[in-house]
């Protein structure tokens, strides 16, 4: 079954330098009050500041060709920098999405000018993008959205609302998914399109949305009537269901789906040292061993991505995986501090572990929920 | 040493023959014992499996131990109720300790645990052991032995000490008690992951034919996510299993790093195990729960696997204390650390 199979890496020295490049850079970035480790940094962390300085070191759109702004660098080397970066808990939230999934994406649907306009901005770390995807009366069940675009003499007329887009408040482009046909009795995949939404455009209206600890991270989006020039289709008109399983592999099959609690673990390690005994060793020996592998095989994934694969069942593994064992940390973390007095905590491990439990619920509910997850998993093995 | 992947692929395919001809659920029946098991392992033999991970000067094939862990998890997924993983693993450490390699079906005792069961000491005529830097085979027999009732492959406790050994020497300074108990972590690791696909394919096959309430059981939901945790646990245990094979491959020796990835594969299988097996179990019914059905062939053996070798808990104990005692703990630098 295509799920077993999560191919080795090559060793690479250039990968290891890259290493020691962002740790230094990570480092001194912390020593010199850059920023503050976050939990969920990729979701919470918004810093276009930081953003830049990552573009200018060339660790965005790395793999894209140089023409574009990228690095034409392998998988395996963003992987290096968004793995880092994670378990840095750096600020990387601004860029996060469009480094991940918008701009491989424009790169292979987008028009020429599209190319050219855009992507070279987003490796800058200067243009961010949100997921236009989720409705009110569509989350998991996406193929209901009513989003529906209507083509124009010289374009398209968008009209419809999306939900949960983190950031978009800082974004310049979305890109939506919409009905531009009818579907076809019960098949409702057909007739759905991506577009390429400019957030500046007249008639888009963005609102914030707090989560359940009052970050106002994700939002709302409402679109009346917004005039889309004709190169807003991103792809082939009736094609949209399909690119977007696409964009969703490269959204679910990252190491932020298992390392967002990471820096929260990291920051108590000094002072379960400090109380270490047959118990906390035991929780730490089984956080380690399950990370270590949720790791092998992310990178596996990375790997496939680099063969031009499309590893959209062994990404829902990993992250169904992942983001169960991301919670469980948190809860393990709580029963080794057991004990320890408050006053013995390093400064910040109080907050940041709160934050921590208040983004629990959204780990196995982001990017396709557990269930949805565990249905793509039961299809590849012909249940459904 | 090491067998190149095609070699090594051709001998997988060759095993995989043998054991799908083989009248395997007879010679679990009768405990690898009896005319039927002395058959198979008769076959086994001529063909060369139980030396393949042993040095070619000394008779061998020049396997590695990671070699042995693949073959390991093929005999696994079949359920193949002899010592042929042990006895790879025996072999390879006799050899690497230059010493002589007996013609037999062979048993590792713990060498940490001393008072643990002893796998397959029923089925073994000979066990090699680990103290004061010695290694020493020294024959087995029934006298020595309390069968332990309602355990797989003949595991038995030492009730007597051991008799003089026929083969003995120095082990290579590298070879700790903890490094040799590691690799034979490593082996039931890899035996969990084998059992553990062998699992999912009966779950997957048991659920799409049997039907209630009108329908077959893997069209409800909550039997989809049942198959789909231990698709999602077996996934991780090959992985975990390929992980510790990489370390070893890079270095034989088995250094204390090589020992953290085998934990972490320990640990990782172990709990995977609990998990596939629960899984299973529900979705069989009653039905899974009979000793007829060979769902137990597997499931009892990823039960005794766990324990053997050092538990999950053992490991995570060991693995855990070592990253607490860092200088500076943290543990991104293990969990991203290169083979």
């Amino acid at each position: 079954m295509r799920m077993f199979d999560f191919p080795r890496a090559p060793s690479d020295p250039a990968a290891d330098a890259l290493r020691a490049e962002l740790r230094e850079f990570l480092a001194a970035e912390r020593a010199n009050g850059g920023y503050t480790p976050q939990a969920d940094c990729w979701v919470s962390a918004a810093d276009p500041e930081f953003s830049r300085k990552m573009g200018a070191r060339g660790w965005l759109g790395m793999t894209w060709p140089r023409e574009y702004g990228g690095r034409e660098r392998p998988v395996a080397h963003r992987f290096v920098v968004t793995e880092e970066t994670l378990a840095a808990g750096a600020p990387v939230a601004a860029h996060w999405v469009a480094d991940r999934q918008t701009g491989s994406h424009i790169l292979r649907y987008g028009t020429e000018q599209q190319k050219r306009d855009i992507l070279p901005k987003i490796a800058a770390g200067e243009c961010y993008t949100a997921i236009g995807m989720s409705e009110p009366q569509a989350g998991s069940d996406l193929a209901a959205i009513r989003t529906a675009a209507r083509r124009t003499s010289d374009g398209w007329v968008l009209s419809g609302r999306k939900i949960w887009s983190t950031g978009a408040h800082l974004a310049h482009y979305m890109i939506v998914l919409a009905r531009t046909s009818p579907a076809e009795g019960r098949n409702r995949q057909v007739g759905l399109s991506q577009f390429l939404v400019d957030l500046s455009l007249p008639g888009i209206d963005i609102s914030g949305i707090r989560d359940l600890g009052g970050t106002p991270h994700f939002n709302e989006t409402l679109f009346e009537d917004v005039k889309l020039p004709a190169d807003a289709l991103l792809g082939e008109e009736g094609n949209g269901w399909a690119q977007c399983m696409g964009e969703l592999t490269l959204e679910r099959s990252g190491p932020e789906r298992f390392l967002t609690s990471l820096s929260v673990l990291e920051k108590a390690m000094p002072v379960l040292a400090a109380h270490a005994d047959d118990r906390r060793g035991g929780e730490i020996g089984s956080i380690l061993a399950n990370l270590r592998v949720l790791r092998r095989m992310s990178l596996g994934i990375a790997e496939m991505l680099e063969r031009g694969e499309s590893p959209n069942t062994a990404a829902a593994v990993v992250k169904e995986m992942g983001n169960r064992f991301e919670n469980d940390v948190i809860a393990r973390l709580r029963t080794m501090l057991s004990g320890i007095p408050r006053s013995e905590w390093p400064d910040g491990l109080g907050t940041l572990l709160r934050d921590a439990v208040l983004h629990l619920p959204s780990n196995t509910l982001r990017g396709g929920t557990t269930e949805i997850l565990r249905g793509i998993i039961a299809r590849e093995m012909g249940m459904r | 040493m090491a067998l190149d992947q095609d070699t090594l692929g051709q001998i997988a395919q060759g095993l995989e023959r043998i054991l799908a001809d083989a009248p395997l659920e007879a010679v679990d029946h009768a405990s690898g014992q009896g005319a039927e098991a002395d058959a198979v392992w008769a076959v086994l033999s001529q063909n060369g499996f139980p030396a393949i991970a042993a040095g070619e000067a000394q008779g061998g094939f020049g396997g590695s131990i990671a070699d042995a862990a693949l073959l390991a998890q093929l005999t696994a997924r079949h359920a193949l109720a002899l010592p042929l993983a042990d006895t790879m693993l025996v072999m390879n450490v006799l050899s690497q300790a230059g010493l002589d390699l007996p013609q037999l079906k062979l048993a590792l005792a713990d060498p940490v645990e001393p008072g643990a069961h002893l796998a397959h000491a029923i089925q073994a005529q000979a066990v090699l052991t680990l103290a004061h830097g010695q290694l020493q085979l020294a024959p087995l027999s029934r006298e020595i032995l309390t069968v332990q009732e309602r355990m797989e492959d003949g595991a038995a406790a030492l009730s007597g000490p051991l008799p003089a050994p026929s083969i003995e020497g120095p082990a290579p300074n590298w070879l700790t008690p903890i490094g040799l108990r590691a690799l034979g972590a490593l082996i039931r690791s890899a035996q969990m992951a084998g059992a553990m696909q062998a699992v999912l394919d009966l779950t997957l096959s048991y659920t799409q034919e049997r039907e209630q309430f009108g329908r077959p059981l893997a069209k409800f939901q909550a039997i989809q996510h049942h198959l789909s945790d231990i698709a999602c646990e077996t996934a991780a245990s090959i992985a975990a299993v390929e992980l510790a094979c990489d370390a070893i491959q890079a270095h034989p020796e088995c250094p204390e790093e090589g020992i953290e990835e085998i934990a972490i594969a320990k640990i990782r299988c172990g709990q995977a195990a609990a998990q596939v097996a629960a899984c299973a179990h529900q979705a069989h019914g009653a039905m899974g729960f009979t000793r007829e059905y060979k769902l137990g062939r597997y499931t009892r053996r990823l039960w005794q696997w766990q324990d053997e070798f050092g538990s999950e808990s053992e490991w995570s104990v060991w693995l855990g204390s070592r990253v607490l005692a860092d200088d500076e703990p943290a543990l991104w630098p293990r969990i991203s650390r290169s083979v």
